[in-house]
């Protein structure tokens, strides 16, 4: 059973304009809306440059939307917190630091590791990091700098845990066994999850729900809610018909890329 | 050109020893450099002087015996310990061919008299002068030492310090890039008049040189290397957590090692000329100072002796300061070897 959180996001027409240096305006959120509450795992799927990867920078409080507001647990979102995670789309170590200290990093900076050796040294063994804490970033493999860039979050305890193509930069076997990580860490703190990504497949195997964005500029144009229970077969009947539910809404809205990306994962019906 | 298996290793002169005791392939090449002494030593023997020197001549002897028993010491050493035979390994051609040089020199000059005086003095001569002046070598060296690491401490500390802020403040940067813009590039030698003028002693004026050739290329590699932090990083830490100070302490910080080593093999490598400059142009001590003394008395002995030193200083402190780097940044691939 999923553990209980009564964390809430609820984001209301958020739009983002950026201005080039030639003060021409680029349209990239338009009126996005979005409530998600408790434990649940959202998915965003959407052409690239649609803005996925600015919503949830938005979310995050690295940057400040031209309209609409942004709640957190009922109030406005004004910065950056550590009860919301944020991994990046590269993993984004600190170079200078073994993966232990990695992912000491927000607890030393919240001046509350001392004591808490012992959680790094829990979630090091959670994520599989196993015998790697003392390797530099450039010592390890990019499966493990994934799974050292999620720890570096999950051990914040995080109320909001926002992943923005975490694993896209791996093989798919990496990616699997990640994915399994995911889910358990999910099972075991609860939280809310959103997941940008590009992998269908990803989606629909951790998400309970998925939502479609338009390209540029972004809107929310679907839903898709996946309620197949966990552990779910990514072969079987019903996950192909929602991977068809998804691509389908996907393919009329989509130009070349999601044709390319279906390319490098092909379906396996 | 270097054939590809070689691309990305070290040279070596031999292949790194991987048994504990020494072949006796490389006891033999162990004793190259013994030979080149050994010869070197029989021929300064052997041959007759072609003018009678002024003084008793056994610097230069003794120096080569002195060399040949260290070097015994550290080859039995050497026989025991793989790492150590390896760098002597490397080191024994450059050695043989060092002394073979050094006593073709003896010849040219002692022995022969082909080679021109004051200008080519004997080895024998210019080694003496750490045998007949060795107090005032050693004042030198002690004056030298003294303003060259104050200046550069001097300058690493002030580099530091106004690097960090122009990297992290723009109102820094802003009051403090038109002072580094204009004085930083200007050469210590320009900068020796103009000390002496305003510095209470020439002393200070010469600290003033050293620190400024080290602050100019700290400051300006620390403070852009800060600037350039990665943002990918600093957002990655502010969503865990981190406050503006611990940003800049253990992100950009951190993140800036690489460009202030850098900062500072520039800054040392400038700095001794600015040592130079100053010893010469003002400050009445050091060795730069003795230099240009000997070399007012014809004494290019002493003057080569000297110029060793300098050059020992140097290549310690580089050498040093290379080691530092090696073991604070080994959490970087692929750094520059020395
Ligand atoms: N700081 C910025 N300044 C100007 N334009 C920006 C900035 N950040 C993003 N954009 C623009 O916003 C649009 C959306 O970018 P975003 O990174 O959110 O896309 P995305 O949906 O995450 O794409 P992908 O799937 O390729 O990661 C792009 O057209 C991009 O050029
Ligand atoms: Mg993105």
């Amino acid at each position: 059973m999923v553990n209980a959180s009564k964390h809430s996001l609820l984001a209301q027409d958020v739009t983002r304009i950026f201005t080039n240096q030639f003060g021409s305006e680029l349209l990239v959120l338009d009126k996005v809306s979005l409530s998600v509450k408790g434990s649940e795992i959202v998915g965003i799927v959407g052409p690239s440059g649609c803005g996925k990867s600015t919503f949830l920078r938005l979310v995050a409080g690295l940057d400040k939307q031209q309209g609409g507001t942004l709640l957190y647990d009922g109030a406005p979102v004004t910065g950056p917190h550590y009860d919301r995670g944020l991994v990046f789309q590269s993993a984004a170590l600190f170079d200078w630091l073994t993966v232990y200290e990695n992912i000491a990093f927000g607890l030393k900076a919240r001046k509350v590791f001392k004591g808490q050796e012992n959680k790094v040294s829990e979630y090091i063994e959670m994520m599989g990091l196993g015998g790697f804490e003392k390797s530099y970033p450039y010592q390890i493999s990019g499966g493990m700098a994934s799974r050292a860039a999620l720890a570096r979050t999950f051990i914040q305890d995080p109320g909001l845990v926002l992943l923005d193509e975490p694993l896209s930069a791996l093989d798919a076997f990496t990616r699997m066994a990640i994915q399994e990580e995911i889910i358990r860490m999910h099972r075991l703190k609860g939280a809310i999850y959103l997941l940008v990504t590009h992998d269908i497949e990803e989606a629909i195997y951790l998400c309970d729900r998925v939502i479609i964005m338009s390209p540029r500029p972004g809107r929310i144009i679907g839903e898709i809610i996946i309620d197949l229970p966990h552990p779910r077969d990514r072969v079987d009947d019903a996950f192909i018909v929602k991977r068809r539910d998804v691509f389908d809404r996907l393919s009329g809205v989509v130009t070349e890329e999601l044709t390319m990306e279906e390319v490098q994962y092909p379906m396996r019906v | 050109m270097m054939p590809a298996s070689q691309l990305g290793k070290q040279t070596r002169f031999l292949p790194m020893p991987s048994r504990r005791m020494a072949t006796l392939r490389e006891v033999v090449f162990l004793l190259l450099p013994v030979a080149g002494i050994l010869i070197a030593l029989g021929l300064h023997l052997a041959l007759p002087d072609v003018y009678p020197p002024q003084y008793e001549p056994s610097a230069y002897s003794l120096t080569l015996f002195v060399c040949l028993l260290i070097y015994l010491v550290f080859m039995i050493f050497a026989c025991f310990f793989p790492k150590l035979r390896a760098v002597m390994l490397h080191l024994s051609g450059l050695l043989l061919v060092l002394f073979l040089l050094l006593e073709a020199l003896d010849i040219g000059t002692l022995k022969t008299g082909i080679l021109r005086l004051p200008f080519i003095p004997s080895p024998d001569k210019t080694l003496s002068t750490f045998t007949t002046h060795t107090a005032e070598l050693g004042k030198s060296l002690l004056a030298s030492l003294q303003l060259l690491l104050t200046g550069l401490a001097i300058g690493s500390v002030t580099g530091f310090i106004s690097g960090l802020l122009m990297g992290w403040s723009r109102l820094c940067s802003y009051w403090l890039s038109p002072v580094l813009k204009i004085i930083g590039p200007v050469p210590g030698a320009a900068w020796m008049p103009i000390a002496v003028a305003f510095m209470p002693t020439s002393h200070a004026a010469g600290l003033f040189l050293i620190a400024l050739a080290m602050w100019f290329p700290f400051t300006l590699m620390l403070s852009s290397s800060i600037r350039d932090t990665d943002k990918r990083l600093i957002e990655a830490a502010r969503v865990l957590g981190a406050s503006d100070a611990y940003l800049l302490l253990h992100v950009a910080l951190p993140s800036s090692l690489p460009a202030i080593f850098t900062g500072m093999f520039m800054g040392l490598s400038n700095s001794f000329s600015a040592l130079m400059a100053a010893e010469m142009l003002g400050v009445k001590a050091g060795l730069g100072w003795y230099i240009t003394w000997a070399q007012g008395w014809g004494e290019y002995g002493r003057v080569y002796s000297t110029v060793g030193v300098f050059i020992i200083i140097f290549f310690t402190l580089i050498t040093l300061l290379f080691k530092v780097r090696d073991h604070v940044l080994k959490w970087q691939k692929g750094l520059i070897r020395w």
